[in-house]
């Protein structure tokens, strides 16, 4: 075995012949496990790839589907008809509402009597 | 990986929010069903309207020119298919409750129901929805736009006297 100031005097190409002449044991079965070991990586990083692409896609084609149901047509050509639609949706809404309103309206009343009473208790 | 993982989720998570039910949607799921009422407005049918000269507006009972040009889409459906009432109260509550509606008005009166529902800001509507319910018919409207409120209320509170 050579000492560390021998092998510091020795030339480049002379480290490169020693180097070339030395015999290191490989361990038994490192090659195969090596071997099984990249194929093992290459398998999981194929699995990701197509995970990931099959994802990508999948969300690519439900935002195609719902970009490309679009707009409903239009009940109306005639701009006159429409409006005359307009007013009778306003009729239909206000319609629903109104027994609300009249609700509210005949309660009011009685919320003022109660307020009142409650306003005079506070005197 | 885990940046592909998570713009993956981020891309999916997007379109499942771009899936979620809206007007237009719940529009497209009904309109062509049996026993359906369907009418829809478009945009562009809304600025044609709002080009109309004012002798075609004048011949009815209200004047809705000023609320027409800030409404982008109506979407009404009168449904008294018995088999599909039920999906298409789910499918509007499921709607109402992304989260940006309120309720304004809920009316139970001779087994009919009416809830009415708003979004927007304390001045303007940008959404009105009205649900109702009775035995044999379900009623949905939906109005997009950017409705000032006070003018909405007036428009709604005349609608009912000019009748």
């Amino acid at each position: 075995m050579k000492n560390i100031e021998d092998i510091e005097k020795m030339s480049v190409r002379e480290l490169e012949c020693a180097a070339e002449n030395s015999r290191v044991e490989i361990p038994g079965g490192l090659k195969a496990g090596l071997e099984r070991a990249i194929s093992r990586e290459i398998r999981r990083r194929t699995f990701v790839r197509c995970g990931a692409g099959a994802a990508i896609v999948t969300a690519a084609c439900i935002m195609a589907v719902i970009l490309m149901s679009g707009n409903p047509k239009d009940s109306f050509n005639d701009p006159e008809e429409a409006y005359a639609q307009i007013e009778k949706t306003f009729s239909l809404i206000s319609s629903k509402m109104e027994r609300g309103l009249e609700i509210v309206s005949n309660a009011e009343p009685a919320v003022e009597k109660t307020n009142g009473i409650y306003n005079n208790k506070r005197i | 990986m885990k940046k592909t993982l998570l713009a993956i989720l981020i891309l999916i998570s997007a379109s499942v929010s771009v899936s979620a039910q809206d007007g237009k949607s719940i529009y497209n799921k009904y309109s062509d069903s049996e026993n359906v009422s369907a009418v829809y407005i478009s945009p562009a049918m809304f600025r044609l309207i709002g080009r109309l000269p004012e002798t075609a507006m004048r011949g009815s009972s209200m004047d809705f020119s000023s609320i027409v040009s800030n409404l982008r889409g109506m979407y009404v459906l009168e449904s008294k298919n018995s088999n599909i009432n039920n999906n298409l109260r789910k499918d509007a509550l499921k709607f109402i409750n992304t989260g940006k509606y309120e309720l304004l008005m809920e009316v139970k009166d001779n087994g009919e129901t009416v809830n009415v529902f708003t979004a927007g800001k304390d001045d303007s509507v940008s959404s009105f929805v009205l649900i109702a319910n009775e035995e044999d018919t379900c009623t949905f409207i939906c109005l997009d736009g950017n409705m000032s409120r006070k003018q909405l209320e007036r428009i709604i509170a005349g609608a009912s006297q000019s009748k």
